[in-house]
């Protein structure tokens, strides 16, 4: 899979090509649109991720190109604009989906992969993980070919550890993640501990390879 | 009370006030002078005495002269007491039969060897007449006077005052949100040209630093975000370390929670700033019943783990114009808040009346004063980890709303009401 990164602040960019490399990712990282431009008429990229407030211009003009151009794979706008206005224009204009900044890289891997799910229609909408079955599109999960009821949060949360599995995922960033735009008021992450335990209750032997990391975190074995 | 009534009343006052001293003041001058002429016509009688005597040849011209002229009155000189100057006396008139003053001068004479005093006579029944005529005349040239004054000056005053009104109307309508342009109407007056003038410095400079402002609270909120996200994704990374030891794990947790926090101070802090700088829309329409049972899906996943039951009462539909987004985020923090504060196995119920949406949860009373609830920044206890801006955030966004929202302890419970108002 090529990702290509557009984002002007190096320190993060690095960040990122660091985190998604370990994941199979290909990243390569462009720092300004004009080399991002090139790098987009060379290549095909599976995802871009393409921050608005570059140096020489806006981000917006760049997936107005890439519209023009019929080459709309896979979009995730990313701003330190935190407003409505900018993430309905990005949705509007083509972009697959809309990440405000500051974000956990967990975060950010779960969304890729989302995209790319969904980029990929060959309807194969099923993750395999251990003796575990996971149907997106029925929302099921079966364990051992034994279905499993999982609340839509222990869904959702199981779907993010997979996303990042061999990954340490931080309380902070599932807390995040369940909790969408209600974050703002969220301010104690126990509340993360339970639903974690529940789940690890209902996938049995899948659940065992689910680690606690002292406190900090969690993380699902590879 | 308006500028023109206020002076023209003042204006009508001091001028009756005025009138009503010069009508005295008149009247005594008038009365003055009249008495005067008489004394004045009195003594010119007076000097021509020698010339009425010369004649006096007997006792019976005496008694002639007496008899003819009623004017005069002579008396035999007794007291030996005479006045120097006229004086009034009120006597019987044959003439008119009845009292009147007359005005009387005394002098001593000496007739056919015999001392007598001479008294000149006049009587002062004109006088009366003759001053109510011009007090009458004076008081009515007065009036027309003073009306014709006040009206001449509510006139000018009107004109002078009118480029004042229309700087005062220019002011009441300004929005420093909207407008831009400045006054620029012409003024002939001096002071009002100063006011003018004034004004526009002020408010190029009002706007100017309120703009600045209004950027600066949303730039230095944007700019803070990529050095955060600098920082959370270096804490990720580092998080993905190899034998990374208990204590650093740690380490890496405090400072993801530290971060955490300035993350959502400095979201709430825009917010609150894109609140009052009035950047919210609010031409939505909100049903508040959806609202709510949005806000219990979204929000589920906090109650799930403690058996904590969510219950929405829907008694009536409501809805109203106003910005969707910040509607349910008030929604949601109430909820959270209730949530937050529940024990395990609580019912949190919320209802929807025709005029309130009022949110209940079980709970001991409040350790502090509840008017401190809903301050910006209020830390109410060692125990709480948020910021202390939701309760605040929420109020505002009610207000925006033309909404009322407050907090009340009933039977156990914690009650948060918003008054949803008449607007449906």
């Amino acid at each position: 899979m090529k990702i290509l990164i557009i984002e002007d602040e190096k320190s993060l960019s690095n960040s990122m090509v660091s985190y998604l490399s370990n994941e199979n990712y290909l990243c390569e990282a462009a720092f300004d649109l004009v080399t991002a431009k090139e790098k987009i008429n060379l290549f095909v990229y599976d995802c871009i991720l393409l921050d608005i407030m570059l140096p020489d211009g806006n981000g917006l003009d760049l997936l107005q190109y890439l519209k023009k151009m019929n080459k709309m794979d896979g979009v995730i706008v990313i701003s330190a604009k935190n407003s409505l206005e900018d993430k309905v224009l990005s949705l509007n204009i083509g972009a697959d989906d809309y990440l405000s900044k500051p974000f956990h890289l967990a975060e950010l891997t779960a969304r890729i992969q989302s995209v790319i799910r969904r980029r990929q229609l060959n309807g194969q909408n099923l993750i395999h993980y251990a003796d575990t079955i996971v149907d997106l599109n029925a929302k099921s999960v079966t364990v051992k070919g034994e279905p499993v009821e999982l609340t839509k949060t222990e869904f959702q949360l199981f779907l993010f550890l997979l996303s990042n599995k061999g990954k340490v995922i931080s309380k902070e960033a599932i807390a995040e993640h369940i909790s969408g735009e209600s974050a703002v008021f969220l301010d104690n992450f126990d509340v993360i501990y339970a639903h974690i335990k529940n789940l690890k209750k209902k996938l049995g032997s899948s659940g065992s390879n689910l680690k606690t990391i002292y406190g900090v975190g969690y993380k699902l074995a590879l | 009370m308006r500028l023109l009534n206020y002076s023209t009343q003042k204006y009508l006052t001091f001028s009756i006030l005025l009138l009503l001293l010069s009508i005295p003041i008149f009247y005594i001058v008038l009365n003055q002078l009249f008495i005067r002429s008489v004394d004045e016509s009195l003594e010119q009688q007076a000097t021509l005495l020698p010339e009425y005597t010369k004649h006096i040849d007997s006792e019976e011209d005496l008694v002639l002269w007496k008899d003819l002229d009623w004017d005069v009155v002579v008396l035999p000189d007794t007291s030996g007491l005479v006045k120097n100057k006229p004086y009034t006396v009120e006597q019987y008139s044959k003439i008119n039969e009845e009292y009147e003053q007359f005005r009387v001068l005394e002098k001593r004479v000496i007739l056919l060897n015999k001392k007598y005093i001479i008294a000149f006579k006049s009587s002062l029944i004109e006088k009366e007449d003759l001053i109510q005529a011009v007090l009458g005349l004076l008081i009515t040239l007065l009036i027309i006077l003073t009306a014709g004054a006040i009206y001449i000056n509510y006139y000018i005053n009107k004109k002078i005052w009118a480029p004042f009104s229309a700087i005062l109307d220019y002011l009441k309508a300004y929005d420093l949100d909207k407008s831009e342009k400045e006054w620029t109407e012409d003024v002939k007056i001096t002071e009002f040209n100063e006011l003018k003038v004034s004004v526009n410095h002020l408010i190029r400079r009002v706007r100017k630093t309120y703009l600045a402002q209004r950027e600066f609270t949303e730039n230095a909120a944007h700019e803070l975000q990529t050095p955060l996200a600098v920082i959370k994704s270096k804490l990720d990374l580092f998080l993905q370390e190899q034998n990374l030891s208990e204590h650093q794990s740690v380490l890496i947790e405090d400072m993801n929670q530290a971060i955490s926090g300035l993350e959502k101070l400095n979201l709430n802090l825009l917010l609150l700033a894109k609140i009052d700088n009035g950047q919210y829309q609010l031409n939505e329409k909100i049903e508040i019943a959806k609202v709510v049972e949005y806000s219990f899906a979204s929000l589920s996943f906090l109650a799930e783990p403690y058996d904590i039951i969510l219950k929405f009462e829907k008694e009536n539909d409501f809805e109203l114009n106003g910005n969707l987004q910040l509607y349910s985020l008030m929604v949601k923090n109430l909820l959270v808040n209730a949530i937050k504060y529940s024990d395990k196995a609580s019912i949190i119920s919320v209802t929807l009346t025709k005029d309130r949406l009022i949110f209940r949860n079980p709970g001991n009373p409040l350790p502090f004063d509840s008017s401190k609830l809903f301050k910006r920044f209020s830390k109410l206890d060692s125990s709480q980890k948020g910021n202390g801006l939701g309760l605040s955030i929420s109020q505002k966004v009610a207000e925006l709303h033309c909404q009322r929202i407050y907090y009340s302890y009933k039977e156990n419970f914690h009650v948060f009401t918003i008054e949803l108002g008449t607007v449906n």
